[in-house]
């Protein structure tokens, strides 16, 4: 039927309006208003529980910006993504390649590498914790089988922000396997045999002429929800090692968290969050960019 | 897609495969070694899977009466299951009416669920604290449960499944006498049940593990969400006492694990559709 | 069972002005096909009676109640759709069972597990299932009762489908393009007994359909639709024979009928209406045969004549004397006063 004439029934009206009110009293009071409320918080001074309320207009964003913490939190968490995206993506991507191209175990591998993104983070991060211990952590245990001095892992400021990619890496690879065998299967077979015949005989090349193309779409897609998803990075960082040593882990998240609700500078972390929200929201526009690329092949 | 590959390919695939499966699981597997031993043997530096004296009883019980896991892992329990009753009680009828019915209005309704699905679940956070503290709710169930109750992927998802239902089907329905809520109920929602499933296992794998909100709403010990629980007990332990400890996150783990093994299919499916977004 | 009368009825799809001022009266108990090729509305009416669409302008009425503003639940109607619209996890029984369940038991009667408690509810899913079991048994489908709509055929699915709107005796049926998902054989099959069903029933029964062999076989009278408008309505022998338009001409009947420009207007003759003559006869058109179709009672003849676009048609009985082979010059002429006329707007000309 052409949907062309909306509202033309009353009854299917009413019936319309009751079934969607719960979702739209639900999200103008528990998404919606809170939202928008984060952007108008920024612009005060209060402080939770304080009687009074000022409009202050930009300055807890001078303050952010002048604040060294804030930019350390800044580049920290870019600096995270750009380990942990390309890290996850590429794993995941030769973990697809090498699974749907395997003969048999298919199931078996993909369960197992699946495994570390429905586990409990908090839970497997205190696992982390002590396979990362200094002296009898597994890590450096086997390190030591092998002459090599681990060291400390957490503590170490030039290292501990990157410990904390390689447990993103970790968690996130299996995801990312899975958006890119729902990519490979888009494929269809026969350009494949298109391919063959047309003289591309090894698999490598094969890869370069049909999967790495046909896969570009799905490509950009995990990169940038793998780029998302990394942004948001707090558990392990509040598990871990709560920022330090030294600032050197403190990354958005969690500057927000603890200015919000250790602090209650309610003002000053609702800035914060808008710096976030931004951020996120640039790479959700670029998701949806590529999600209507990836619409190309169906 | 290799289908002449060669024998070596193969042995080395294999390989590959399973140094790779070595390290990804070895969290795993060391998690549940380390339970079953003694401090002397957790403390030494020589590598074994298997303990020499096992010490798995006394490891699970100090888990057990150290911590309330029970009650964390029957938090996780309600605080889940009431967050994705509530939000199947709020997003179908939505997501039929935004499928199948025609409104004034609905087109401006789909985008605000676009638009909430792009806004991360940390972003509303300091404002909906705030209005628990305004009408005292905070540190209770409702605290850990109401805020999540509009899911715009639900919404999304259940709408993008209605559409795929034939439209003769509910014609029939209302020639059959049915109301629009009836048809919902009757009709819609029985065909729906794999959708549902997918969306369910989204909700309880992001809700189970989420570790912001709890930590953020949540002081007593008894009300403590599964990883806010790992939290307390680790805290309690100064991070020392490892068997128990580990003995711990296994409880903790397990039952996502279980419900993973179990219903493979439903897992990938759902987050596949949902690039994993809560 | 009710009449159903429509006057002025109007339905535009944004710009698309779908059914343009149709008036039509059906009386009760009979069987009445809408006629048409597809996107020419006919869909569209059939909804409107049924509530799942609303008319922009005009008059629906059934029995004596005019309909319009009432929803679908409330007139009292029951339709077949094509894809059956069977309710994939229902059996069969709740299938046929629904619309009965709906109106004889109230809402809390109703409820799973709950309502089995309250009183009357036994009484009424008894009466329900006697029902259903006798809609079944008239049916033939009663062994197929606990099925599931993807355990059965086609054929199944259809009688189904019948069972599910004959089994609350409504004002009338309304049937959308109901047989053709079955294969040539069931499809004529079941014409037959649909026919049989409706003079059983004694229903009134609004057919849609694009065939015109379905709505010649099985109607009483067929209403013609083209581009949202009714050309004519009659019973199928006057709709072929003495059609109004040039257009129902044209649609009806197979082969299509000759059509021949004239001064001012066109000259419009069934093929059983030609006959093959020598080339050089009086009042004959001289052609050249292009093909003969032997179709074993009879045979076509198409003959190519100069200055017409279409091969002209003549169909000869097989026990003609003729055996007309491709290539040959022959002639075609009318027979006396099978020829009609139309003007040049397409309308007919009576003499």
């Amino acid at each position: 039927m052409i949907d062309a004439n909306p509202a033309e029934n009353p009854g299917e009206r009413r019936a319309a309006y009751a079934l969607v009110s719960p979702a739209w009293v639900a999200f103008v009071v528990l998404l919606a208003g809170p939202s928008l409320a984060v952007v108008v918080l920024s612009l005060t001074d209060w402080q939770l529980g304080a009687p009074t309320m000022n409009f202050i207009g930009l300055g807890n964003y001078e303050q952010l910006f002048a604040d060294r913490v804030f930019w350390k939190s800044f580049t920290n968490t870019f600096v995270y993504c750009l380990v942990v995206v390309p890290g996850s993506v590429f794993l995941g991507l030769g973990l697809a390649l090498l699974i749907e191209g395997a003969t048999f175990g298919r199931a078996f591998y993909r369960a197992a590498y699946f495994l570390p993104v429905t586990s409990t983070l908090i839970a497997m991060a205190v696992v982390w914790e002590f396979l990362l211990h200094p002296s009898v952590g597994l890590i450096n245990v086997v390190l030591e089988q092998v002459g090599i001095r681990g060291g400390d892992w957490l503590k170490n400021p030039s290292r501990a922000l990157f410990t904390l990619a390689g447990i993103g890496i970790w968690q996130s690879a299996g995801l990312n396997m899975i958006l890119f065998m729902a990519g490979l299967k888009a494929i269809p077979p026969d350009l494949y045999e298109a391919a063959e015949i047309d003289g591309a005989a090894s698999v490598w090349e094969r890869f370069r002429c049909v999967t790495w193309p046909m896969l570009g779409p799905a490509t950009l897609f995990v990169t940038v929800v793998s780029g998302i998803r990394s942004f948001q990075v707090f558990d392990t960082v509040e598990v871990l090692t709560k920022g330090g040593p030294n600032k050197a882990t403190e990354v958005l998240l969690y500057t927000m968290y603890t200015e919000a609700f250790n602090f209650f500078r309610t003002g000053y972390g609702a800035a914060i969050t808008v710096v976030f929200l931004v951020v996120v929201l640039a790479l959700t526009l670029l998701q949806v960019k590529a999600g209507e690329k990836r619409t190309h092949y169906g | 897609m290799n289908r002449r590959g060669t024998l070596l390919g193969h042995i080395l695939r294999h390989a590959v495969l399973i140094f790779g499966l070595v390290i990804m699981l070895a969290p795993f597997v060391w998690m549940i070694s380390t339970s079953l031993k003694p401090p002397n043997e957790i403390f030494s530096t020589k590598l074994s899977l298997l303990p020499n004296n096992w010490a798995a009883a006394e490891n699970y019980t100090k888990a057990f009466t150290k911590v309330p896991l029970l009650r964390y892992l029957l938090n996780g329990v309600i605080v889940t299951g009431g967050i994705f009753l509530l939000q199947l009680i709020v997003s179908l009828p939505c997501a039929y009416a935004l499928a199948k019915l025609r409104f004034k209005g609905r087109d401006i309704l789909f985008t605000m669920v676009l638009i909430g699905l792009m806004i991360p679940a940390q972003a509303p956070a300091i404002p909906r604290y705030v209005m628990l503290y305004e009408v005292g709710l905070l540190d209770s169930y409702a605290a850990l449960i109401v805020p999540f109750v509009f899911s715009a992927f639900g919404i999304f998802l259940m709408r993008q499944f209605f559409k795929t239902v034939p439209d003769d089907l509910m014609h029939a329905a209302r020639l059959d006498g049915l109301g629009e809520f009836e048809i919902l109920c009757r009709i819609m929602l029985p065909l729906a049940m794999p959708a549902m499933l997918a969306f369910g296992v989204i909700s309880i794998v992001t809700h189970w593990n989420d570790f912001f909100w709890p930590l953020i709403v949540i002081q007593t010990g008894d009300l403590a969400t599964p990883p806010l629980g790992t939290l307390f007990f680790r805290n309690e332990e100064a991070g020392s006492d490892f068997g128990p400890l580990m003995a711990g996150t296994v409880v903790i783990t397990a039952p996502l694990v279980l419900l993973f093994l179990a219903a493979q299919r439903r897992f990938i499916e759902g987050v596949t559709l949902s690039g994993m977004k809560g | 069972m009710a009449a159903i009368s429509f006057e002025n009825v109007r339905k535009s799809f944004g710009a698309v002005e779908v059914l343009k001022d149709v008036s039509l009266d059906i009386a009760d108990g009979e069987f009445l096909t809408l006629l048409g090729p597809s996107g020419c509305g006919k869909s569209t009416l059939l909804r409107i009676v049924a509530g799942l669409e609303r008319n922009d302008a005009g008059s629906i009425t059934i029995g004596d109640r005019r309909v319009d503003a009432l929803p679908a639940r409330d007139r009292d109607i029951a339709m077949v759709f094509q894809s059956y619209a069977l309710y994939p996890h229902m059996t069969v029984a709740e299938n046929i069972g629904l619309p009965l369940t709906m109106r004889r038991m109230n809402a809390w009667q109703r409820l799973p597990g709950l309502g089995a408690l309250l009183p009357g509810t036994r009484a009424a899913r008894k009466s329900v299932a006697k029902d259903v079991a006798e809609a079944a048994e008239a049916l033939d489908i009663g062994p197929l009762l606990q099925r599931k709509p993807s355990q059965l055929s086609g054929g199944q699915k259809q009688r189904v489908a019948l069972g599910r709107a004959m089994v609350r005796h409504p004002a009338a049926f309304l049937l959308d393009e109901p047989l053709s998902n079955l294969d040539a054989k069931l499809r004529v099959q079941m014409r037959a007994e649909l026919t049989e069903l409706q003079r059983r029933l004694g229903a009134t029964m609004i057919y849609v359909t694009h065939d015109q062999s379905e709505a010649m076989t099985m109607s009483d009278r067929v209403a013609v639709m083209l581009a949202g408008k009714l050309q004519q309505v009659a019973p199928p022998r006057q709709l072929y024979d003495d059609p109004e338009t040039l257009a129902v001409a044209e649609f009806v009947g197979s082969p299509k009928i000759n059509v021949l420009s004239v001064a001012g207007g066109f000259h419009a003759v069934r093929p059983e209406a030609m006959e093959v003559v020598a080339d050089d006869a009086p009042g004959a058109i001289a052609g050249r045969i292009r093909l003969v179709e032997h179709l074993g009672s009879e045979s076509l003849v198409h003959v190519e004549v100069p200055d017409v676009p279409l091969p002209l048609i003549a169909r000869l009985e097989a026990m003609s004397a003729r055996d007309p082979k491709r290539g040959e010059a022959v002639g075609l002429r009318p027979l006396p006063g099978r020829v009609l006329k139309f003007d040049a707007t397409g309308s007919r000309i009576r003499d």
